[in-house]
């Protein structure tokens, strides 16, 4: 009787374990709307333009016809209050409920993003349904326009596509990949300041109007080296108009500037998070000039030797910062006719590198201290590391000293490898100039 | 039939260890970095030191007990009143952070996972698991840990390895946190997070070797007070104070942010599974010890009967609780300040009055002509 009895109770657990289990919270896929990025524009009378790039999950599915790449993704706009208020709104009006743990950007205009985006971020890193590993954006323009000229070209995949893209500074080091998680802890972060991975729409119809553009971008030296200009100007022709390129500065929750794809290219630098990138520099010989007077180059690879070191020592109540940055790299290609490749000319070259990329970083810090006074380098945990205790730190009040701070930058460029040559025999060597 | 069941050292060992663990993935790392500052790894670290001290010192003094559980020492302190005064007391102790534990757990999954589920579904289903485990006895459920503990501590340092690229020292500074008064006068408060070391008190009369609790005591303190410094000491090094004490979850919040690769993300959902095992091994084991200590206490014949009424009571005192904050001040506010006393204090107290008794009634036996 009693083996019967616990076989019965065995059997009613294990259904009662079947039927019960996500029956409140059973969610069929299909039911479901998966945004893949989000935009947020400000609005009348303090509401939010909510901007939601769905993905078309049969599209994505079995892969759209060529041509009709676009069919993959579908975007409606709502006007709300709330984020959350607005995705009300667009569940009363579409058959499937909205969901977020697949969106893979956030785009924030840059006019809501200077009035401070705590409230949003606030949101982002209560709910749930938002990963940590979302990338946030701002744009110049209006995030809605921004996603309605995302047209994935190469990748059918609006996810993924995003997500590539978003990742992609690791090898080119123009941008910053910001996502939730960092910008919140950054932004809340007592020696650090938040950024976020700067977009816009590109203008640039047709290959003609690149000539006004790289004029337009010319520095005091006459040149314009890539990376130089913000997501806006990038001199580029392409299906897709939608661009990245440079970061957004926020000094607590507001953003205060921009600094252009190289600058982020020093910021990596300093922070210790830069990849394997392409890096191009003027040739070093002096008027490496060619044929027709214009300037020779050389491209490295350039990545971190090692992590940056950064010490903080406060002198007459200033902080001086001391920054090491090692590199190393790769020489990929010489346009000139002048060879680095081995003794003397190397040591010339890395010692050019060294001297050019350390006047580089010393002005984009001074960028970050005068014009932004904002530390996004995490140059304060090396001030905050000599505390024992909150309250005197908090007291110290880094942010406010970091306007004082000077630096001491010393950058060191060693070039292990030549490409697949070891010297390179110019052709004017042999058959002299050709006029 | 239930004092016919013995247990090893090990299952012992992993009762303890899952019984003063658990809190991990409640919300230990939270708290105590709102206690300590960026100092909570160092508040916990010196605790352990506190605690293993005092119990060294406990099991000098119960050494002569050994085989008796506290009641018995009670018993010998006090007379009957004593156990029953003893019994009294732990009882309400357990029945205290059972229902806490029981909601939060229930409340925590409801926040992560069955978000429209009713909270009472949920304790519900949690109950069901508390009924089998009690029902089936601390045989099964002694065992049922040696199978799923090394499996949670190997989940639990998989979850920290993986932060491994986000750990920044530099986010434990400044190095005392809210200072040294912090650290000390929270740190007595805090001695409760290992009030569940009063488990191993009652496990005594079920060792297979009796004199062995000493060991498993210094063991399981060891493990206990490893595995929270480090689960505060990597969650500090991830997130930073004051960002620390805004999140709910402190390690689902650390697997959460696991990402290898494209593919190798939204562990978090492991971690539910995780997280529910070591749930249904703490709660089954409290309503075995609430079952156990009553009937020791009233010296009733059988255990069994007395699992439904007191899980209908657990569950009807687990809703009481308004909300979510309810339930976490009802642990954090009260429970925490009062536990440690009567789980390291209390029994010293026992232990040495039972010692003299026990003493003077020696002598007195030897004076006898």
């Amino acid at each position: 009787m009693i083996i019967r009895m616990k076989t019965i109770l065995i059997f009613l657990i294990i259904i009662s374990m079947i039927f019960l289990s996500g029956c409140f919270d059973a969610f069929e896929p299909d039911e479901l709307a998966y945004v893949v990025a989000l935009g947020l524009d400000d609005g009348a009378d303090g509401n939010l333009i909510i901007t939601l790039l769905l993905a078309v999950p049969i599209a994505v599915g079995v892969g759209p016809e060529p041509g009709e790449i676009e069919n993959a993704t579908n975007i409606i706009t709502v006007a709300a209050p709330t984020i959350l208020g607005g995705i009300n709104i667009v569940n009363s009006l579409i058959s499937k409920r909205i969901n977020f743990t697949h969106a893979k950007l956030i785009v924030i205009s840059k006019e809501l993003a200077e009035q401070g985006v705590e409230r949003f971020i606030n949101t982002f890193a209560r709910f749930r349904e938002f990963r940590p590993d979302t990338h946030i954006g701002i744009t110049r323009g209006s995030a809605e326009e921004f996603l309605k000229e995302s047209k994935p070209v190469l990748e059918f995949n609006p996810s993924k596509h995003f997500e590539l893209i978003m990742e992609s500074f690791e090898y080119t080091g123009f941008s910053n990949g910001s996502t939730i998680a960092e910008f919140y802890s950054r932004m809340e972060c007592t020696c650090n300041e938040a950024l976020a991975i700067l977009l816009d729409i590109s203008q640039i119809e047709d290959s003609k109007d690149l000539t006004e553009v790289m004029y337009n971008l010319k520095n005091s030296e006459g040149e314009v080296l890539e990376g130089d200009y913000t997501a806006t100007d990038m001199p580029i022709v392409y299906e897709n108009k939608v661009r990245q390129m440079g970061t957004a500065v926020f000094k607590a929750d507001k953003m205060v500037g921009e600094l252009t794809g190289r600058e982020t290219f020093y910021y990596l630098m300093v922070s210790g998070k830069l990849g394997q990138a392409y890096y191009t520099l003027p040739d070093p010989g002096e008027g490496a000039k060619n044929i027709t007077g214009k300037r020779e180059y050389i491209t490295l690879r350039l990545g971190q030797a090692r992590k940056p070191e950064i010490n903080v020592k406060i002198k007459e109540n200033r902080p001086v910062v001391n920054v090491q940055v090692s590199l190393e790299g790769d020489i990929l290609s010489i346009t000139g006719n002048s060879d680095y490749s081995t003794g003397e000319g190397l040591k010339k070259l890395e010692n050019y590198a060294s001297g050019y990329v350390k006047e580089r970083v010393i002005s984009f810090l001074e960028k970050t201290r005068d014009e932004f006074k904002s530390d996004i380098c995490f140059i304060g945990k090396s001030v905050k590391k000599t505390f024992l205790l909150w309250d005197d730190w908090i007291n110290y009040n880094w942010a406010e000293e970091y306007e004082n701070a000077d630096f001491v930058v010393d950058v060191e460029v060693k070039i292990r490898r030549s490409g697949i040559m070891v010297k390179q025999v110019p052709a004017n060597q042999l058959k002299g100039d050709i006029r | 039939m239930d004092q016919k069941t013995t247990i090893g050292n090990f299952e012992a060992a992993c009762l303890l260890l899952n019984l003063i663990l658990s809190k991990i993935i409640l919300d230990f790392p939270r708290t105590v970095s709102e206690d300590a500052g960026s100092a909570a790894w160092i508040m916990i670290l010196l605790d352990s030191v506190v605690v293993y001290l005092l119990f060294l010192l406990i099991s000098r003094l119960y050494r002569k007990f050994a085989g008796n559980d506290l009641l018995d020492v009670g018993e010998i302190a006090l007379g009957e009143i004593g156990r029953i005064i003893a019994g009294i007391i732990f009882l309400i102790q357990f029945m205290y952070i059972t229902h806490v534990v029981l909601r939060q757990f229930a409340e925590d999954i409801k926040v992560i996972s069955l978000t429209s589920t009713p909270v009472s579904i949920v304790i519900l289903l949690f109950s069901i698991g508390m009924i089998v485990g009690a029902y089936l006895g601390l045989e099964a459920i002694s065992r049922l840990h040696v199978l799923a503990i090394p499996l949670l501590a190997a989940a639990f340092t998989l979850i920290l390895l993986f932060n491994i690229p986000r750990y920044d020292i530099s986010r434990l500074s400044p190095w005392l946190g809210l200072g040294v008064k912090a650290i000390l006068q929270k740190g007595i408060i805090n001695l409760s997070y290992f009030s569940e070391l009063i488990a191993l008190f009652f496990l005594m009369p079920f060792l297979k070797k009796k004199n062995s609790f000493a060991e498993i005591g210094r063991y399981g303190i060891f493990f206990s007070g490893l595995f929270l410094v480090l689960s505060s000491l990597c969650y500090l090094m991830v997130y930073q104070y004051p960002t620390s004490t805004e999140f709910f979850l402190p390690m689902y919040q650390l697997a959460r942010t696991i990402k290898i690769g494209r593919f190798f993300s939204r562990i978090e959902a492991a971690f539910i599974l995780i997280w529910a095992s070591s749930a249904f091994l703490y709660l089954s084991s409290s309503l075995y010890f609430i079952t156990y200590i009553f009937q020791r206490t009233f010296n009733l014949k059988y255990r069994k009967p007395l699992i439904v009424p007191f899980i209908i009571l657990i569950f009807t005192l687990s809703l009481l609780p308004e909300n979510l904050y309810s339930t976490l001040r009802v642990e954090m506010h009260i429970y925490r300040i009062f536990s440690w006393i009567f789980t390291l204090v209390f029994p010293l107290i026992l232990v040495i009055i039972a010692s003299v008794r026990t003493g003077s009634k020696k002598r007195r036996e030897e004076a006898k002509p």
